[in-house]
């Protein structure tokens, strides 16, 4: 029995969490018991109590205290840090094993990590280009990253390939985020309207997650307005994962797609659950999203930030017999499930192995910072 | 940490000083202050096991002495006593090992001691005694490179004496005499604690009155252990650093005449077992703790072990259909007026609906207030419907009173696709409400009014004009309905009273005041209005019942009598005096579009009605109108000339049965498409 505890912030029901779900339900049954804190549950909590999680705490008073009573009480060995990186220090003078996840990856997050070497067993990251982003940022040697895939679960996430439904109706567009400017949300509200302006039907669809307080929602509903795609517009938040597979699924039978519009994606997570559903995918090429497709083989890549490239793609991947159909056949080879085994091994092997030692505190230089100010 | 001194450094002063937290590698200092100058600075040096002392005079260092710091005592704790004398100080850490130091600077501006330490602080006189020769003799070291000659060789003009092992006591203690107390107006206490697992401490400081004086601070020092008692160098949140692993927080105090109590966490950092807080106030006035500080303990953290059993309320499928009611109303509470939600509610509970209700409040004093009603704290509301739609329970009715906030916006959709009935009351203009600056007016947007008006199944207004506006809004017309309010089933029994003939007969004698009752929100109530009317009726008595007021000086009349918050039922016991009730609005788009429930509790309480211009009463019976060019006070006189009759009687009963909440919930039920349950409730 391996006990392994996971740090993060916000339990919600997608994003991190979902990949931390994923996990816990392939490997506890391989006897890793899975601890998890979480800040606050944003609506996650039941989920992952429902997929056999055991031990879940919540708050966000004495975090670090909680967590070294945890680990004391609880007997736990390893922890990945999801957020909180500066407990990597403590945990591992502790004789810990530590992995620090980065899945969100502006350069402010990343490059304090740089600070924290000797302090970790590996950096985990989920795609090629988080690894090579997290070495130029903080300075991380290859060899101290490793490479685990998100995975998802493919019995929720799959295609019924439903035959296409062949009326009139408006032509769905997704788009999965949070109200921040990260994912940018504003780019897609206006890809809608350009398209409302060409006169092609759409019905945009908002599904939103962890932003909920008004100063970001009056915002969003505003500029529905404002572009005049409030009324046709439909906004969801925090789906069960069931909820959005379905959505998705829904989606690709009524001819829609998938738009992402992010301005740095480590994986890409939505974009490979959507792919799963059978909905082809319009992204903006940042990150890691083409390590997932190929433009105008298995999807749609545009730059960051070209809109009117974007609604194009949109119209094409909406209106486009012929481009569409070779969309979704290349779409097909996933392999979502080999991934998926793979990682799962991955993982297992870097829970099960011995903690590296902690790095010596660096030599200080004799006699430094021993004059005080006047003396 | 400093420490303030109220009386200058006089020969025969000795000053002992315990600092906690003086760092293995880092110099700890100890800086005698006056103004911004520091006059004598004291180094400990554990790395190179010496202390090194220098002095100032008019901004040169002249003298640098040096000692060795013996080796018991490196130590982060470490004892220090100073004694001074009109021309050398001697440093001690015990009797045995002493630095002496010629002194030539005039200490008597110092006005504060600052160590990087946390440190404890005491004074006395020391009594003379002779002088004796330091065990270990200090060190004299070359004067600074800028000190004149002369000063490097002056002689020691006389020993120091020997501090006396007595005064080796913290300021905790009580030994420094009262001429000499470290400051006036302050005081201190230590409390050490435990650090319970998956608690945080909090600190609850209790200070005696702060008068009106500003820059009165509470100052905490705090310090943590780990489980084998090594002192945590983590930073506690909140506070900052003043030695290592010493940290100090100074929150300001509000001025207060009566006192305050100040609550403070004291985050503990990883590891910590066990803690220490020093306490003390320091401010420009004599100030003092009225208790000492006590700790208490927050869970900090919540279990979540075992997946929910299946819930049983509201809304999870016992068997009624769920409604959940989101309002702007206030929660179901002895002291809060009742509003159509509560009414409403009670009544759906009645029926056998399960009602979730949630007020704009987060004080829910009693979770279930009714049969078939559970109050949720609007903190809670988001998860609560976020679990309840992700389960997929059985659809029921949404109802959004009067609050269209972002999380109803964010929840609609969804509710309409799993079959949920949504229902938008409306009670008032919501944009009025935020112009005129109600609280709950941060929540609105234009926006997701308008998209509520067009997702609802159906709106519910309480006047015209509000139906207006929602249609305006995007509502669709055969979706809207007005629906006044109403009058509580309770209050039947005074209008069995206060109309039946015998009262009728006798209420001329009896009844001769003016009264109002309800909230005097400054966004509605036209207390200008009041008080004009008021003062031009000297004769005439005002009763004026409700929170809310701003300024009561405005209505400071001796015709005018202000009672506060009173609950429903003291209302009818204090109206039994009045002949009229008023309804003084200020003509706004608030105001013109409410249904006053206070309007139907005046004709219960048996009063004649004086208004502002409100559409719903224009024409309602027994009510007298005022506008611009018949003022409140002769609509009052015309008022308080009319005469009661018994067909009066008849008409406000017959009126009034026609305005129960029963009738007003069948009819709600009845837009609803829930018809069988209003047909049971008319039955």
């Amino acid at each position: 029995m391996t006990k392994h505890l996971t740090i993060y912030e916000n339990c919600s029901l997608g994003g991190i969490v979902s990949v931390i779900r994923e996990r816990m339900r392939m490997l506890q049954p391989r006897g890793v018991e899975e601890y998890f804190y979480f800040l606050r549950d944003r609506g996650g909590v039941a989920s992952l109590q429902s997929e056999g999680a055991r031990h879940v705490f919540v708050g966000h008073l004495a975090v670090d205290n909680n967590v070294y009573n945890l680990i004391r009480q609880e007997g736990i060995p390893c922890v990945t840090l999801f957020s909180h990186f500066h407990m990597a220090r403590n945990l591992k003078r502790d004789g810990l094993k530590v992995y620090l996840e980065l899945h969100d990856c502006p350069p402010a997050t990343v490059a304090p990590v740089g600070a924290l070497k000797g302090s970790f067993d590996k950096i985990v990251v989920p795609s090629a280009w988080s690894r090579d982003w997290v070495h130029a940022e903080a300075g991380i040697p290859f060899e101290d990253i490793e490479i685990v895939p998100n995975f998802i679960n493919t019995t929720i996430f799959r295609a019924d390939n439903r035959a296409p439904l062949a009326t009139s109706h408006a032509r769905p567009m997704l788009w999965v985020g949070r109200l921040d400017e990260r994912k940018n949300w504003r780019d897609a509200v206006y890809i809608a309207s350009l398209l409302k302006k060409r006169g092609l039907r759409i019905q945009p669809i908002f599904v939103l997650s962890l932003r909920f307080e008004d100063e970001y929602v009056h915002d969003f509903i505003d500029q529905l307005a404002l572009l005049g795609i409030e009324e046709e517009s439909k906004v969801y938040y925090n789906l069960s994962q069931h909820d959005l597979a379905q959505m998705m699924r829904d989606l690709a039978h009524l001819g829609g797609c998938f738009l992402s519009t992010a301005r740095l994606e480590s994986f890409g997570l939505g974009i490979v659950e959507a792919l799963a559903c059978g909905l082809p995918v319009v992204a903006s090429a940042v990150g890691a999203v083409p390590e997932h497709m190929v433009h105008s083989e298995s999807g749609y890549l545009f730059p960051f930030g070209e809109r009117v490239a974007a609604a194009d793609f949109v119209e094409e991947c909406l209106f486009v017999r012929q481009s569409r159909l070779r969309v979704l056949s290349g779409m097909k080879g996933l392999k979502l499930d080999e991934k998926r085994a793979g990682a799962v091994e991955q993982l297992y092997g870097m829970l099960s192995a011995s903690p590296a030692p902690a790095a010596a505190e660096p030599q200080r230089p004799a006699k430094a910072a021993t004059v005080a100010a006047g003396s | 940490m400093e420490i303030d001194l109220n009386q200058p450094v006089a020969p025969g002063d000795v000053h002992n000083l315990r600092l906690v937290g003086v760092h293995d590698r880092i110099p700890t200092t100890v800086d005698y202050i006056a103004g911004e100058n520091i006059l004598i600075h004291i180094s400990l040096r554990p790395e190179d096991a010496v202390v090194v002392v220098n002095d100032r005079i008019d901004g040169i260092w002249r003298t640098e002495s040096r000692i060795e710091l013996p080796a018991a005592l490196m130590s982060p704790v470490i004892e220090i006593s100073i004694q001074f004398d009109s021309a050398a100080t001697t440093l001690a850490f015990t009797e045995s090992d002493m630095v002496l130091f010629h002194r030539g600077t005039d200490l008597a501006d110092v006005t504060l001691v600052r160590s990087t330490a946390f440190m404890e602080f005491s004074s006395r006189t020391a009594p003379p005694e002779p002088a004796p020769v330091p065990a270990t003799p200090a060190v004299q070291q070359p004067p600074a490179a800028n000190a004149p000659p002369a000063a490097a060789s002056t002689p020691v003009p006389e020993a120091p004496r020997r501090p006396a092992a007595a005064a080796k006591k913290t300021a905790a203690t009580t030994d420094a005499a009262p001429a000499k107390s470290p400051t006036a107006g302050k005081s201190k206490s230590d409390v050490a604690f435990e650090v319970q697992p998956y608690h945080q401490p909090i600190l609850k400081v209790a200070v005696g009155p702060t008068g009106t004086a500003d820059g009165v601070s509470c100052v905490v020092g705090l310090r943590y252990w780990g489980a084998n008692g090594e002192l945590l160098t983590a930073t506690p949140h909140g506070f900052k650093a003043i030695g290592s692993g010493v940290f100090e927080r100074r929150k300001p105090l509000a001025p207060s005449p009566v006192g305050i109590t100040e609550e403070i966490s004291l985050v503990p950092p990883y590891g910590a077992a066990k803690g220490e807080v020093q306490v003390s106030v320091v401010g420009k006035t004599d100030v003092s703790l009225t208790e000492s500080p006590a700790i208490s303990s927050v869970k900090s953290c919540q279990e979540h072990a075992e997946a929910p059993a299946a819930e049983t309320s509201a809304g999870q499928g016992t068997g009624g259909v769920p409604i959940v009611y989101s309002t702007s109303a206030g929660p179901f509470r002895e002291d809060v007026l009742r509003l159509r939600p509560h009414y409403l509610s009670e009544n759906f509970g009645k029926l056998g609906f399960e009602v979730t209700y949630i007020p704009l409040s987060d004080t829910i004093p009693v979770v279930q207030p009714a049969p078939g009603i559970t109050q949720v704290r609007r903190s809670e509301f988001f998860l609560h419907m976020q679990s309840l739609l992700q389960r997929h329970v059985k659809p029921g009715i949404f109802i959004c009173s009067s609050l269209c906030d972002s999380q109803t916006f964010l929840l609609a959709d969804l509710l309409k696709d799993q079959g949920w009935t949504i229902l938008y009351e409306v009670r008032d203009d919501p944009g009025g409400m935020k112009a005129a600056g109600a609280g709950y007016g941060k929540w609105y947007n234009a926006n997701l009014e308008r998209r509520m008006c067009r997702t609802a199944d159906a709106v519910i207004t309480v006047s015209g004009p509000l139906r207006d506006r929602a249609i305006a809004f995007g509502a669709p017309e055969d979706a809207v309905h007005v629906l006044p309010n109403g009058l509580e089933e309770e209050a039947f029994r005074y209008v069995d009273l206060n109309w039946s003939e015998q009262a009728i007969e006798q209420r001329k004698s009896k009844r001769v005041k003016i009264g109002y009752f309800g909230h005097m929100f400054g966004g509605r109530f036209d207390v200008d209005a009041v008080a004009q009317a008021a003062k031009e009726l000297p004769k005439v008595k005002f009763e004026l019942v409700g929170p809310g007021l701003h300024d009561p000086a405005q209505l400071a009349l001796p015709n005018v009598e202000l009672f506060g918050q009173k609950t429903i039922e003291e209302f009818y016991e204090i109206s039994s005096t009045w002949d009229v009730g008023i309804l003084p609005f200020k003509a706004n788009s608030i105001t013109f579009s409410l249904d006053p429930i206070k309007y139907y509790q005046y004709l219960a309480a048996g009063l004649k009605v004086v208004h502002s211009d409100v559409h719903n009463l224009r024409g309602a019976p027994f009510t007298f109108l005022y506008t611009a060019d018949r003022s409140l006070k002769v609509m009052i006189l015309r008022a308080l000339g009319t005469p009661v009759t018994k067909e009066n009687g008849r008409e406000i009963r017959e009126y009034l049965s026609r305005t129960t909440w029963e009738l007003r919930t069948s009819e709600t039920l009845r837009h609803l498409g829930y018809g069988h349950q209003a047909a049971r409730l008319q039955a």
